[in-house]
C-alpha cells in the first residue's frame, strides 16, 4: 500500500494546482451569486465545499490523481449551486418587475 | 420539428443502449446523470441554453464512453457526477434566461403603461388647467363687465344729476298734483311779444331735452302763460305760439311729436298778481308738465 502510494505520488499524475485553483474559484463565485441563501444551491455549494476538501486533503497525501477528480466534482458542484442562485435571483426580479406592474392602475 | 424530434429520441436510445451493452450495472452516478439530461433535454433549456445543454450532452456522452470502455471505475464515476451538474446547470440557465425575459417583458410593459398612464395624467392635469383658466377667465371678465356696468350707471347718474342741477339753475322743478312741473321763466325764452326763440334759451331747452329724454321720453304738455297786460285773446295766441316754439324745437332735437300737446293759456293761470313788474315777470313762462295727470 505504502508502495503504491508512493508510485502513484512520484510516477502518477502531477499535483493538481490549477484544477484546485478552478475549483476554489467556482465556490467563491457561487457564494457571491448568493448560493448560501437558497436551500438547493446550499446543497451543491456544500458538496462542492466537501469535494474540495477532500481533494486538498488528497494532494497533501500526494493522491493526485484521486484529488484531481475530487476537485473537478467540486467544481462542477460549485458551477452548479452558482447557476441555481442566479437563477433564484433573475426569478425574484422578474417576480418583482411582476409586481411593479400588478401595482399599476388596470388599463381602462 | 418532427424530424429533430425524432433524432433525439433514438439518440438518447442509442447511448442507453450502449450502456446497456457493458456486462455490469451502470453505477448510480451514471443512472442519475442520465435522468438529469433527459430532463433537461425534454424542457426548455433546449431552446433557452442551447450550449448548456451541448456541454452537458458533450459530458455524458463522455462518461458513457468511458463506462462502455473501462466500465464501472472511479474516473466513470467522476465524468458521471460532472456530467450530471451539467444537465442540472443546463437547465438553472434555461431557469436563468427565462426569467431575465420575463422581466424584460414585464418591465417593456410598466414603462408602456406607465407612459399612458403618464400620459393620461398629464391628459387631465392640462384640461383641469385649462378648465381652471377658463373659469378664471371668466370670472375676470364678469368682474370687469360688472365694474364697467357700475361706472356707466354712476356716469349715468352724474349726467342725470349735473343735467338736474343745470336745469334748476334755469327753472324751477315742482312736484304738483298734475304732475311733475317744469317751469321756464318767459324773459329767458322770448324777446317781448314774439313765439321765436332766444338762441340762449335754445341751449336751456337742450338741457331741458336731455333730461327728459334720459328719463325715457314721457308724455309731455307744455303750457304758454302771460301776464295780463293786453288783450287776453292775443296773449291766448301768443302763448299757444311759444309753446308750439318749444314743442318744435324738442321735437327738432328728437323728441316724439306725439308725446308733447301743447296749450296757449294766455293770462287765465297767473302764478301770482299782476300788479307789480316782478309780478307780471313771473306770470310770463311756460311750463312743461311731465306725465300730466289729466
Amino acid at each position: 500500500m505504502c508502495i503504491f502510494v508512493l508510485v502513484a505520488g512520484c510516477g502518477g499524475a502531477p499535483s493538481p494546482v490549477d484544477q484546485l485553483a478552478a475549483s476554489q474559484a467556482a465556490i467563491r463565485a457561487a457564494e457571491e451569486a448568493g448560493a448560501d441563501r437558497d436551500p438547493e444551491a446550499q446543497l451543491y455549494l456544500k458538496l462542492a465545499k466537501e469535494n474540495l476538501d477532500k481533494g486538498k486533503s488528497r494532494m497533501d497525501a500526494d493522491d493526485n490523481e484521486i484529488a484531481d477528480r475530487a476537485l473537478r466534482k467540486a467544481e462542477a458542484d460549485g458551477e452548479l449551486a452558482r447557476g441555481i442562485a442566479r437563477s433564484r435571483t433573475a426569478q425574484a426580479d422578474a417576480e418583482e418587475a411582476k409586481k411593479a406592474l400588478g401595482k399599476l392602475k388596470p388599463i381602462n | 420539428m418532427i424530424h429533430s424530434k425524432s433524432f433525439l429520441v433514438p439518440h438518447v436510445a442509442l447511448l442507453v443502449f450502449a450502456a446497456g451493452c457493458a456486462t455490469v450495472p451502470p453505477p448510480k452516478e451514471l443512472t442519475d446523470a442520465r435522468t438529469s439530461y433527459e430532463r433537461a433535454q425534454g424542457g426548455p433549456a433546449v431552446k433557452l441554453a442551447p450550449a448548456a445543454l451541448d456541454t452537458a450532452k458533450q459530458a455524458l456522452q463522455k462518461a458513457e464512453r468511458l463506462f462502455r470502455d473501462e466500465e464501472d471505475t472511479p474516473e466513470t464515476r467522476a465524468l458521471a457526477y460532472i456530467a450530471d451538474r451539467k444537465a442540472r446547470l443546463a437547465e438553472a440557465m434555461a431557469s436563468i434566461a427565462q426569467s431575465e425575459a420575463d422581466k424584460v417583458a414585464f418591465e417593456g410593459e410598466f414603462k408602456e403603461r406607465s407612459a399612458s398612464e403618464l400620459d393620461k395624467a398629464r391628459g387631465a392635469l392640462q384640461a383641469g388647467g385649462q378648465k381652471l383658466a377658463e373659469s378664471e377667465r371668466a370670472r375676470q371678465e364678469a368682474e370687469k363687465a360688472r365694474l364697467e356696468a357700475d361706472k356707466a350707471r354712476k356716469e349715468a347718474e352724474r349726467v342725470a344729476a349735473a343735467a338736474l342741477a343745470s336745469l334748476k339753475e334755469m327753472a324751477s322743478v315742482k312736484e304738483e298734483a298734475r304732475g311733475v312741473v317744469i317751469t321756464l321763466s318767459g324773459g329767458v325764452l322770448f324777446a317781448s311779444g314774439k313765439s321765436d326763440l332766444l338762441s340762449i334759451a335754445k341751449e336751456k331747452l337742450n338741457e331741458v331735452y336731455k333730461v327728459l329724454k334720459d328719463q325715457g321720453s314721457p308724455k309731455l304738455r307744455i303750457e304758454g302763460h302771460t301776464d295780463s297786460v293786453g288783450s287776453a285773446e292775443e296773449n291766448r295766441k301768443l302763448s299757444l305760439a311759444r309753446a308750439d316754439s318749444v314743442k318744435a324745437h324738442l321735437v327738432s332735437q328728437g323728441y316724439p311729436a306725439d308725446r308733447i300737446k301743447t296749450v296757449g293759456l294766455g293770462p287765465d293761470r297767473p302764478v301770482t298778481d299782476n300788479g307789480s313788474a316782478e309780478g307780471r315777470a313771473n306770470n310770463r313762462r311756460v311750463e312743461i308738465i311731465v306725465n300730466p295727470k289729466d
